[in-house]
């Protein structure tokens, strides 16, 4: 209870030191040429890491960006040995090296074996790192070289973002949108279906490869302000989020472009606040926490949007079925509640809400008996009754379930099945009469 | 030239006897290859089953996600060990499993980009805590990322008067474990892992075996938190059983290839480690992985040399393509 009291405490110092306002406005302000920079880097890699994730989620290869991810850190080893000093240039080119390594091992190993393809991720992310942690570790017990911020490739700052590094991060952010817009239709083409793309003439494998190493160089992008440990996030979480607000690929790609910039500078904000405060778990929060708002509320896919949908058409269902009722039964006399939930099989609770709905449709009108369809309720059940008929007549002429573009949103007949066949279907409807 | 400097001239003497040289260095070294095998055996003998059934990268998740809870977990008791810490690893085990399968289900987010998901999210939820809480706590980062194998024999507790490593005592109680919850649930797990469908036609159940396993898993990550740290651990999950995999097709061979290729990664890897001067933990995963690739190079009926030699037999004796009448 103690510890729960001063972690409480020590968040609170966090969030309330007393040099909180000076460091937001120090940040904002823009005057500060390593919060410059910082807001730069968190930026390119928030918008790169949005591009490529867009095709990576589609193409279920979300945890290439974590084996690649992993797999760059005997590269960074490397790349500091060649000068023994934390030269970006070779420490860069040591990692992009080391995870297109890695994605050609873990191609090669799966065409070779049956092992599944996570497990040969799994396999070729474990064993890169565990190289990389050996390498580490005996660099730090070696004296030599300074060698101690080798660390912080784990985690990310991206306030000790240089502004040389930078200037390499901006130059491969632009290879990486060249080519994404030289090849976007074939990046397109595959993702949505891979096979149907190499059966119109392109190189889908060359396109995989090509995908692969664009994911290595965002990657290298981000090791510097996320870490490698959770690198993934950048490419999964914003592409996913968009993914759950649009159904076209360009929409996609531009709403997780936006969500990597904004979580990549309001990450930097909060790490810049406090010294010891690592960046990339922060940009990770603040994408999971777009991720859980579109998860629930999307307009389309959000779960409780669905939920809040699905609800609204049982209910219109049910009231439906209430003025058919009352339409065939009785056109004078009134009904109770309790009368109708026995004839229905369903709650009164259930009805009480249905009616309601009707009510203020002004479709039924209660009184002191219970309640009787106004003149438009009838006039609405005829038209429900005459829609069946169609329906029924369709279904035993036309059509067969599988052709019917069926949309469960909707009872408009006239929205499904066309006007022209409406009519048609009416005609025959009355010569039957 | 400085990358032969990450390669100390080996000396066998010195290298390889030094670490038994004296009994006080023996026992130290004994109780670190003794904490390894008991990792790389529970970690292997889980991971088989993880790899049949395709959830490899859930096994990673976990061995990130258990992070969250041990830091609760100190949070609420303030306490870095004990009960409390095993409890929490396997509530946020079992959650990490409920979640992807949640967002799995309720979206059209599918399973692979679910797991990036929620392993991310909370362990970096994890290392926020750890990050904002460090001036109290005294959690050190490289223990959670590297483990700490070679300082295992430091905290020794008394067993039946004999002075044993606290961590030895746990790692053998949840080696023990699991391999008893497999021997008493072995016809579960295997017909779960390969065939689901039949397993629920059985009645028995392969949703709650499978959370079982991840339960169990998380209980081995977090026992072996402390000494090959989170990441590594997946490295222990995935390659001895992959190893295993590739030499054979039966899960009882696979199990005991498994158990035994941890073992030879623990021995070897500790004294590799010891030449080096670099992690326990990084040298075992090493070793680990340079098996797989023997494997991967000479297994009789997968490895890419058999397959080679069956390819241009092949070509060899159907030089002339023959045609069905």
């Amino acid at each position: 209870m103690n510890s729960a009291l001063s972690l409480a405490a020590s968040l609170g110092g966090v969030l309330a030191a007393s040099d909180f306002g000076t460091q937001m406005r120090r940040f904002w302000s823009l005057e500060d040429p390593s919060v410059r920079t910082a807001i730069l880097g968190t930026l390119l890699l928030g918008m790169t890491c949005g591009l490529l994730g867009s095709f990576v989620v589609l193409r279920r290869l979300s945890l290439l960006g974590d084996s690649l991810g992993h797999a760059v850190l005997p590269g960074i080893c490397a790349g500091f040995l060649v000068t023994m000093t934390k030269d970006i240039r070779w420490i860069f080119a040591g990692a992009a090296l080391s995870a297109m390594l890695a994605a050609g091992v873990i191609a090669l190993i799966q065409r070779r074996t049956q092992l599944k393809q996570d497990a040969v991720m799994g396999l070729v992310l474990s064993g890169f790192y565990g190289l990389g942690v050996v390498m580490l570790t005996r660099l730090q017990n070696t004296s030599s070289g300074n060698q101690s911020g080798l660390n912080r490739f784990l985690f990310g700052q991206a306030s000790a973002i240089s502004t040389e590094e930078l200037k390499i991060m901006a130059v491969l952010a632009g290879i990486v949108l060249v080519v994404v817009l030289l090849a976007y239709k074939e990046l397109a083409a595959t993702s949505f279906d891979e096979e149907f793309a190499a059966a119109c003439g392109i190189p889908a494998r060359a396109i995989h490869y090509l995908l692969m190493m664009l994911v290595a160089i965002a990657i290298v992008i981000s090791i510097q302000a996320v870490g490698i440990v959770l690198l993934s996030a950048m490419l999964i979480t914003p592409a996913a989020t968009a993914y759950l607000l649009t159904d076209r690929l360009k929409v996609m790609i531009l709403l997780s472009v936006m969500f990597g910039a904004v979580a990549g500078v309001a990450g930097a904000n909060i790490s810049f606040l406090e010294s010891h405060l690592p960046t990339g778990p922060f940009i990770v929060a603040v994408l999971t926490l777009f991720f859980v708002a579109a998860f629930f509320f999307s307009p389309q896919q959000g779960m409780l949007t669905r939920m809040h949908r699905r609800h609204r058409r049982q209910r219109q269902t049910l009231a439906d079925q209430l003025v058919r009722w009352l339409h065939a039964v009785t056109s004078s006399q009134t009904q109770s509640i309790e009368q109708l939930s026995q004839e229905m099989h369903t709650s009164d609770s259930h009805i009480r809400k249905a009616v309601n709905l009707l009510r203020s449709d002004g479709l039924v009108k209660t009184d002191a008996g219970g309640l009787q369809l106004t003149t438009t309720g009838r006039e609405y059940a005829e038209m429900l009754d005459r829609n069946a008929k169609l329906w029924e007549l369709f279904l035993a002429q036309e059509g067969t379930i599988a052709d019917i573009p069926f949309d469960p949103d909707t009872d408009d007949i006239e929205q499904v099945l066309g006007v022209d066949l409406k009519r048609q279907l009416e005609g025959q409807l009355n010569g039957v009469h | 030239m400085n990358v032969l400097q990450l390669l100390p001239p080996f000396d066998f003497h010195d290298h390889v006897v030094g670490l038994w040289a004296s009994p006080d260095i023996a026992v130290g070294t004994a109780w670190t290859i003794a904490a390894a095998c008991l990792v790389a055996i529970a970690c292997g003998l889980l991971g088989c089953f993880l790899i049949v059934q395709g959830l490899a990268l859930i096994g990673d998740a976990i061995s990130h996600t258990v992070l969250l809870g041990i830091v609760v977990a100190f949070l609420l008791t303030g306490q870095f060990s004990g009960p409390a810490m095993f409890v929490g690893a396997a509530v946020t085990g079992i959650l990490t499993a409920v979640l992807i399968e949640f967002i799995h289900r309720h979206s059209r987010v599918k399973q692979d980009a679910a797991i990036g998901i929620v392993f991310s999210s909370l362990f970096a939820i994890g290392v926020i805590l750890l990050s904002t809480m460090a001036t109290h706590a005294h959690i050190d980062a490289d223990c959670v990322l590297f483990g700490k194998l070679d300082t295992i024999s430091f905290d020794k507790m008394a067993v039946a008067g004999f002075m044993i490593p606290v961590s030895v005592v746990q790692l053998l109680i949840v080696t023990v474990a699991v391999m008893f919850m497999i021997a008493l649930f072995y016809k579960e797990l295997l017909t779960a892992a390969f065939d689901p469908q039949l397993a629920a036609v059985l009645g028995l159940r392969p949703r709650v075996v499978q959370y079982g396993l991840m339960g169990m898993l998380s209980l081995t990550v977090v026992s072996s938190f402390t000494a090959v740290g989170a990441i590594l651990v997946v490295a222990m999950m995935i390659a001895p059983p992959a190893t295993a995999y590739l030499l054979t097709k039966r899960l009882p061979v696979m199990l005991l290839l498994s158990a035994l290729f941890g073992v030879i990664s623990a021995v070897v890897g500790t004294h590799l480690a010891f030449w080096l001067d670099a992690s326990t933990a990084g040298a075992m995963v090493c070793v680990a992985c340079g098996l797989f690739t023997l494997a991967f190079l000479f297994s009789p009926s997968q490895g890419l040399i058999a397959g080679s030699w069956r390819r241009y037999q092949l070509s060899q004796s159907s030089e002339e393509p023959q045609f069905a009448p």
